[in-house]
């Protein structure tokens, strides 16, 4: 299964309702909409108090594509993945 | 190199068949779109050859393996590992019919796989933004605009509807978390987004909406820190209808905004053609270059009909309008016909003279506006899509706003070729 270790990462809160979990939606700078979102399987893989929606964040987290049961894309310009592991989630 | 056939493995094409891959090819990029527009006509010759260069045959003739076409199948028969001989041999027709996924050999368009199920698309507004003192009326103009983009190389159309009907995309001005599950990021970040057609997307299947946070214009030039509205929005409308992004810098579709685009490239009209199509021309009217009318002639300098076309000269520091009649079969067989799109063909010799509008009138009704569209240079197959492509009642117009700054005389010429229009049914 291939990770990706994300450093860093400035991201924003959103709840995905149709799959009913969390996600941390990273915005690929200078694009008008490219964005990586990251899937997290479980919410208490988040803190309470960042599990609201809109919620910017700095995330360091090890990420997998390799899933076969993600989701497909529903945003133009959108890649899933889902979070294995996180290292750090702060507050902005 | 090509290769020289032996006669068994010939297979000898009627005229249909050889348009049939001729549009194949131009479908997968092996031969450009524009190459292939003209259905069994010449590709419009540049006015600036020689006479006799100019009534030469197309680079591509439809229905016949020329000179084009040839070249075309050998690049083919190259990527797929065939013997290029140039020809519709056996090889290459078997190899033709068994690529049917759509994806691109050549292009980077990405095409995401949902569709819409139907051509005849609506919209609506659930609210709008007032950036820049944006008026409701200017949205809708330059949302129309957006969409015309699209529906002047396919078959789709798109007709603005009230939000209350339940159209199929609505667009939304919002800021933060909106509840779709990918909330805003604030002023730069995200500019917008939009959702993939039905039907992985539930309910929010083709929505486009806008960051408020990002200071929305449809100025050109667009002014420090704002965002051109009608750019961003065919961006977003490409995703409604099912492109992804492409890696061909300048394509509408490249994930970067780089400014206003108010055209589409090449790559992105095959994307969206290899989903849905293209349109089938019912009538292509033209009426000649020196058939045009001046709002302004005291505005004028000179002006000359030649034979090729006209040369105009505005004077400095004016602005104009000028008008084209297109003889207009509002009925065919029974059948009232449809606007696809204007089509003109003119250049201006520098950026002291600059067509900054395109608008197409059905009588005295305007049924769609370009504008800011800043033209200048060699424009000889200009498209200009009506969205909505309404039924034709009265005759076609074509109004062209060029404003004439500072500069010598020839900096300030511009010389109309012809205009004309796609009708469909």
């Amino acid at each position: 299964m291939k990770q990706i270790k994300l450093t860093d990462q400035e991201g924003i809160i959103g709840f995905w309702e149709s799959i009913g979990k969390y996600t941390v939606n990273i915005h690929l700078p200078e694009t008008i909409d490219s964005m990586l979102t990251c899937i997290l399987p479980d919410e208490r893989m988040l803190p309470a108090k960042l599990r609201k929606p809109g919620t910017k964040i700095l995330l360091t987290a090890v990420v997998t594509e390799s899933d076969p049961e993600l989701p497909r894309p529903v945003l133009g310009g959108q890649k899933i993945v889902e979070v294995l592991e996180i290292e750090k989630a702060e507050p902005m | 190199m090509a290769k020289t056939l032996k006669k068994s493995e010939f297979v000898p094409k009627k005229t249909s068949d050889v348009k049939q891959a001729q549009k194949f090819l131009s479908l997968f990029g092996y031969l450009n779109p524009q190459d292939t527009e003209y259905e069994g006509v010449d590709m419009p010759p540049n006015p600036e050859s020689p006479p006799e260069g100019a009534l030469k045959s197309a680079r591509v003739k439809s229905g016949e393996i020329d000179s084009g076409t040839r070249e075309a199948l050998m690049h083919f028969q190259k990527f797929y590992g065939l013997d290029q001989t140039g020809k519709l041999d056996k090889a290459t027709v078997e190899m033709m019919s068994t690529k049917r996924c759509g994806m691109p050999d050549i292009g980077e368009y990405v095409a995401h796989g949902n569709k819409w199920n139907k051509n005849d698309l609506t919209y609506g507004f659930v609210n709008y933004t007032n950036d820049s003192g944006l008026t409701q009326a200017q949205i809708h103009n330059a949302i129309a605009q957006a969409f015309a983009l699209w529906a002047a190389e396919t078959r789709l159309s798109f007709r603005r509807v009230n939000i209350s009907s339940n159209p199929d995309i609505r667009i939304r001005f919002v800021s933060g978390d909106h509840g779709d599950g990918a909330p805003f990021d604030g002023a730069s970040g995200v500019l917008a987004h939009a959702f993939y057609p039905p039907p992985n997307s539930g309910d929010l299947a083709g929505d486009a909406h806008f960051d408020e946070a990002e200071n929305w214009t449809i100025n050109i030039p667009t002014g420090s820190g704002k965002i051109d509205l009608v750019t961003v929005a065919a961006h977003e409308f490409g995703h409604a209808l099912g492109l992804r992004h492409s890696s061909v810098n300048g394509s509408l579709m490249f994930p970067s905004y780089g400014g206003p685009m108010r055209e589409l490239h090449s790559d992105d009209k095959n994307g969206i053609t290899s989903i849905y199509g293209g349109y089938s021309i019912a009538h292509a009217m033209w009426t000649h270059g020196t058939g045009i009318q001046i709002e302004r002639p005291n505005n004028l300098d000179n002006i000359v009909r030649a034979g090729f076309y006209t040369y105009l000269y505005g004077k400095a520091n004016t602005t104009n309008w000028f008008h084209f009649a297109i003889p207009t079969p509002v009925i065919e067989d029974n059948k009232r016909l449809k606007i696809c799109c204007a089509i003109l063909r003119f250049r201006t010799f520098s950026d002291k003279a600059i067509v900054r509008h395109v608008h197409i009138y059905d009588g005295y009704t305007k049924i769609a506006s370009h504008d800011n569209i800043n033209l200048t240079g060699d424009q000889w197959f200009r498209k200009y899509g009506v969205a909505h492509k309404p039924y034709i009642y009265w005759g076609l117009g074509i109004s062209i706003g060029v404003e004439f700054k500072t500069g010598t005389l020839h900096q300030r010429r511009m010389d109309f070729v012809s205009a004309g229009c796609d009708l469909i049914r």
